[in-house]
């Protein structure tokens, strides 16, 4: 991170600040100021952070409810498919048409959920594009204390409000404790 | 009267009275930082010897397990002592004891998280790794089960060249499904919980072998906001899933008995009864296994004495609701005019093979925890470990009442007989308890044993809004040492 | 975000119900009630019949207690948030609190309403046919050992001489017996014990002869079991369970329960409200402490009451999940009533700057979640009966599941009561409007009301015609009127508690963590 800041791009600044409280305050602004590519890295989730970000409420609900019913229609699919049509048995003294409906309850029910969580846990790796095991971000010491204690904000150069001066400026304003340029990879 | 005079002689808030005042959960104002070393510590220093103390025999035990496995499949089922008609030996009561110990890690981390309880973030973490390899001990069972365990894909709703399908009325293969969910689920939501404290360990790392491979399961996590935001969703999503699962597991479990028509199974309110019996010996293992890891890795500040008060509480409530479950099972098996229903209780409580065995479980899972009801008994650590060691007990016992007892006795008095263990049995219950500790014991080796970033959410100074995070700062200078 | 509120910002004797606004309300519930109640009485008193023909009086008795169950849920719901909100040390809900108070404590009042049913005869033979049945087994049984204990005597005197014969041959027998058994010593074993045996049996019919009440009792005993073989029937099962179910005994029960349930939320509400005025912390304390063991004597006495009161309609049938089953119901309905509670207070200007959508969303998910709890008891409990197909148990969904009751239960239970709700208070949005809640309330008050008249209802017509009528026409009109008498006194009741304290607990130590609630 010597001189030859030139020979590679700018992802970004990284600032450090103190607390929750002050991060919470300066994301405040930074929303303000109108940036859009920048993010704030903390140790655990802040209460009310969305709000302080201006984010929106997350989607991953309405992919959640569109596996469960997924997999609950399979499940009720797959029963009465192999129960009703392809091998009825009569077992349990119990006839082989819809009225047995409620037998099926508890498989529609397993798939429903198992299929839900499923979509949790894909949807969630696609809305975060996880996994991304490099990241120029991860060159910073800085950045790399939000895993422990460090309240860190990033803004990346890529944000049409970027200016190497002025963000540099705002983030000393808004009470950052460090703040540090990172560069991309090449 | 002025506010809060009666306590004592200096004016307090009466919301700082003792027995009002809001315990704090992280205890001598510990920072972050400080959590996240002695965590992580865990994992990167040297183990105790008593880790290993502990390891070692229960890897033997585990061996054993395997032994008897082998043994088990090599020359069939008729090594253990199941006979007519208590076919469902061993296996089925091992089988609803490990699956109902598997119930606490999603209650603690689902049901308490949907109710916003925030003292479970020091427990979940181990719980839910508990329930895993409960599950994974329950999940042996009913596979060697079958006798032929090769066989056991025929278990799977896929097409095969006898075009026979599984019979979906059937109460056990629901059980194929719930408890398969339940593993997945469960690994899931797990795994979920982990990411950003394997970020943690991944930052931390110093050699080369371990950044890569805690980075590589931490899949890159940066803990933006914008991350965490769908992150939060996900993981609230997933405890809404998981707690009408851990409900259904249970009550399908209970639905294997239920739905027949064998006195002392048959009974409606059978479902709610298991769930809370499951959830009643889950936290009886968690206990058992968190009180001695607490001390012997000085986590004593995050799993405080409060969180154990809160445990037995709940041990205390869902224990009364066994015994509410037994009594009405009594007075049903008396009110119904059932003849056989009654025969069915009366050989349990008043005079047949195994009264002795009822009367074991009454007194666990009952008689034992009303000692919670002193506020003292919950906060004395030895004795709280005795009663969770009867609950352990009284839960296998209430498995084996259900299942022995009935069918010791069936309808055809020609078949009654005596059932007891074999060697192979006992073996290899023991061998599954070797399993479990041994499974247990490298995940306490290589991951966190308690959810990092959730303790650190629960710090006063975590709120944006709390107002004296200075001076939180400056009181804690030095004292991390 | 605003700033924290403080409790010390608000009135130290919290905020009294605005009489002026609720006063015409409470005039009309009490006239309105009072009214139906008088015309109930009326058609009820003059409703007697002849025999042979269903009397009013008798469809009456369901209607009263379709009304009075119906609101006893509601009240003892009441009873189970306050128990549960001050055991969970909660303190989100201090601000609702009072409310739960003041809906426990018309338990006593509604159970006092039901004094009819357990006083009038005519109602709770209608009700109950075991209790009828009962004493008519009763003195079947006595008139039967009286006609009877002379020839029994006679019968066996002529036994015991024969007895004593054959006794006397048996031992002969024995001897000779030993003798050959020589050293096989099970067969000695076996013929010694045959001795014995007979000897005690002769023992005890000697005994039994002397003592007529044992003979009587005996006599009774055979009439209950086995009827005379002539006119009489007999009724083992009523004999069976006639150690719980005798009117005596049920009696008591019904007291019981008065005091049980009615003590426990009079102690609860008077400490709260005697808080109000000192602010004394120990309250809080002994509100807590008190309210974990009051949880066992809540849950035995709703248990046994619906046992008592409904699942004995049909006294054959049972059920282990029964009490568990009415008792999320009542759960459900009365947080749903909470709710259209706290709006009507807002909506005359209370709770302006206390209560929040916060306080919505949160009684909006426990609403949620017990609509789950009900669906997954009642379809646990329908399941099982379903599946192992044992006749004294799948006669209850049977009659419910015939002709007219079978859409009833289909619609208004499993989609009524559970997927309607259940979707709707999926979403947070929902959860935070207070209208669309209100309307989410009623509607789950609606199938309360369903769900109690498809238990006890459809018992009328069977068992008031022997089987022959599914439902007995116009009777709904009674229902209707039993209802709004009921309605009226419950509604009276509840305006006149609320007007006697604060509306909510002004010296909680716990407020400000209620005033400022986040979820």
């Amino acid at each position: 991170m010597k001189g030859t800041t030139n020979s590679k791009p700018a992802y970004g600044y990284v600032a450090e600040f103190e607390s929750a409280s002050a991060i919470y305050h300066a994301a405040e602004k930074v929303r303000d100021a109108g940036f859009k590519r920048w993010d704030v890295h903390t140790p655990y989730p802040i209460h009310g952070m969305d709000h302080a970000m201006g984010l929106k409420k997350s989607w991953l609900s309405a992919l959640v409810l569109a596996g469960g019913a997924t997999g609950g229609l399979t499940a009720l699919f797959l029963q009465f498919f192999t129960q009703v049509t392809l091998y009825p048995t009569v077992v349990q003294g119990k006839p082989t048409d819809f009225s047995t409906l409620p037998a099926f309850f508890p498989v529609i029910f397993e798939l429903t959920i198992l299929i839900a969580a499923f979509a949790v846990l894909g949807g969630l790796l696609v809305i975060l594009m996880l996994p991304r095991l490099n990241h120029p971000l991860f060159n910073s010491k800085t950045f790399l204390k939000f895993s422990d204690d460090g309240f860190i904000m990033s803004i990346e150069a890529r944000d049409p409000k970027f200016s190497r001066e002025k963000t540099k400026e705002l983030l000393e304003s808004v009470g950052a404790k460090v703040v540090e340029l990172v560069e991309e990879e090449v | 009267m002025a506010k809060g005079t009666t306590d004592s002689n200096q004016t307090v808030h009466p919301s700082e009275a003792p027995g009002v005042k809001r315990e704090s959960l992280i205890l001598n104002n510990r920072s972050m930082s400080w959590i996240t070393d002695r965590i992580c510590g865990i994992v990167e220093n040297r183990q105790p010897f008593i880790w290993w103390v502990l390891f070692v025999p229960a890897v033997l035990l585990a061996a054993c397990l395997g032994y008897t496995l082998v043994y088990l499949v090599s020359t069939g089922v008729g090594v253990w002592g199941n006979n007519q008609p208590v076919a469902w030996g061993w296996a089925i009561v091992n089988f609803v004891f490990w699956i109902g110990i598997g119930h606490a890690g999603t209650l603690i981390s689902a049901i308490l998280f949907l109710t916003r309880q925030k003292w479970r973030t020091s427990v979940n973490r181990a719980a839910e790794a508990m329930t895993l390899f409960a599950v994974v001990c329950a999940g042996i069972y009913p596979g060697f089960h079958v006798g032929r365990f090769w066989m056991v894909w025929f278990l799977a709703p896929v097409p095969n060249s006898n075009e026979i399908w599984q019979n979906f009325k059937s109460p056990l293969l629901w059980d194929v499904f719930a408890v398969s969910t339940y593993f997945t689920v469960s690994v899931i939501f797990w795994y979920i919980g982990l990411i950003p404290d394997l970020a943690t360990l991944r930052d931390r790392a110093t050699s080369k072998v371990r950044k890569f491979l805690y980075g590589l399961f931490a899949l890159g996590w940066r803990g933006g906001n914008r991350a965490w935001k769908h992150y939060e969703m996900g993981y609230l999503l997933l405890a809404a899933l998981s707690t009408p699962l851990v409900l259904s597991v249970h009550s399908v479990v209970s639905f294997d008995f239920a739905t027949s028509i064998v006195p002392g199974w048959h009974t409606t309110i059978f479902p709610p009864y298991f769930v809370a019996g499951a959830v009643f010996g889950g936290f009886a293992m968690v206990l058992t296994l968190m009180i001695p890891v607490r001390s012997l890795y000085g986590l004593q500040d995050m799993f405080t004495l409060k969180h154990i008060d809160n445990m037995a509480k709940i041990i205390l409530l869902t224990g009364t609701i066994v015994g509410y479950a037994y009594i009405m099972e009594l007075f049903m098996a008396y009110f119904s005019g059932s003849k056989y229903e009654g025969d069915a209780f009366y050989l349990r409580i008043v005079n047949g093979p195994y009264t002795w065995a009822y009367f074991c479980m009454f007194f666990c899972n009952v008689i034992a925890p009303q000692i919670f009801w002193f506020d003292k008994a919950r906060r004395t650590l030895w004795l709280v470990f005795i009663v969770v060691m009867f609950v352990n007990a009284g839960m296998w016992f209430e498995r084996f009442v259900i299942i022995t007892t009935t069918l010791a006795r069936d309808f055809l008095p020609g078949q009654w007989g005596y059932y007891s263990p074999t060697w192979v049995e006992w073996l290899m219950f023991a061998g599954t308890f070797g399993l479990f500790m041994s499974l247990f014991l490298l995940f306490i080796r290589f991951l966190p044993v308690i959810a990092i970033s959730e303790v650190k959410g629960v710090l006063p100074e975590s709120d944006a809004h709390y107002p004296d995070w200075q001076k939180l700062k400056k009181g804690r200078a030095g004292a991390d040492a | 975000m605003s700033a924290l509120k403080s409790a010390d910002d608000f009135p130290k004797d919290g905020e009294a119900l605005n009489k002026s606004k609720t006063g015409k309300l409470k005039s009309l519930f009490l006239i309105g009630g009072g009214a139906c109640l008088l015309l109930f009485a009326i058609l009820a008193v003059t409703g007697g019949g002849e025999d042979g023909e269903v009397s009013r009086r008798s469809v009456m008795a369901y209607s009263w207690l379709f009304a009075v169950m119906f609101f006893l849920t509601l009240a003892v719901g009441g009873i189970f948030w306050t128990l549960v909100h001050n055991a969970t040390n909660s303190g989100w809900g201090i601000l609702v609190r009072r409310l739960m108070e003041n809906l426990g404590s018309l338990t006593p009042w509604i159970l006092l309403l039901g004094l009819p049913l357990v006083f009038c005869g005519d109602f709770k033979n209608a009700l109950w046919e075991w209790i009828p049945e009962q004493v008519a087994l009763e003195d079947g049984a006595d008139k039967y050992a009286d006609a009877h204990l002379d020839s029994e005597k006679a019968s066996k005197l002529k036994g015991l001489q024969s007895a004593e014969a054959a006794l006397k041959k048996l031992e002969g027998e024995t001897a000779t017996g030993l003798a050959k058994a020589g050293e096989n010593k099970g067969e000695a074993n076996f013929l010694q014990e045959r001795l014995d045996k007979a000897k005690a049996d002769l023992d005890k019919l000697e005994k039994g002869q002397l003592n007529d009440k044992e003979l009587k009792e005996e006599l009774r005993v055979h009439y209950m079991q086995h009827g005379d073989g002539k006119g009489g029937h007999g009724n083992p099962l009523l004999y069976h369970k006639h150690g719980y179910l005798n009117p005596g005994f049920w009696l008591f029960r019904y007291f019981a329960y008065v005091i049980g349930l009615g003590g426990v939320i009079y102690v609860l509400r008077k400490w709260s409200i005697t808080q109000d005025s000192s602010g004394d912390p120990k309250y809080t304390r002994w509100l807590r402490r008190a309210s974990c063991g009051f949880i066992a004597v809540f849950a035995i006495c709703w248990t046994f009451l619906v046992v008592d009161w409904l699942m004995v309609l049909d006294y054959a049938w049972f059920s282990t999940m029964w009490g568990v089953y009415l008792f999320a119901g009542a759960a459900v309905s009365s947080m749903a009533l909470l709710v259209a509670l706290v709006t009507y207070l807002r909506s005359i200007g209370h709770f302006k700057d206390t209560i929040t959508m916060e306080h919505y969303h949160l009684m909006g998910k426990l609403m949620h979640s017990f609509v789950i709890f009900w669906a997954y008891i009642a379809f646990s409990q329908y399941f099982l009966i379903w599946y192992a197909n044992i006749t004294e148990e799948t006669k209850f969904y049977l009659l419910r599941n015939t002709d007219f009751f079978n859409s009833y239960t289909v619609i208004l239970l499993v989609i009524g009561h559970f997927f309607i709700p259940f979707g709707a208070l999926l979403l947070r949005s929902v959860k935070k409007t207070p209208k669309l809640m209100v309307a989410i309330a009623v509607w789950l008050l609606l199938m309360q009301i369903s769900d109690i008249y498809w238990i006890i209802i459809p018992e009328r017509g069977v068992s008031l015609t022997h089987g022959v009528e599914l439902t007995i026409s116009g009777a709904i009109w009674y229902d209707l009127l039993a209802f709004l008498a009921v309605g009226g006194i419950f509604g009276y009741l509840l305006l006149r508690s609320l007007g006697k304290a604060s509306l909510y607990p002004s010296q909680d130590p716990r407020l400000e963590e209620s005033l400022n609630v986040v979820n």
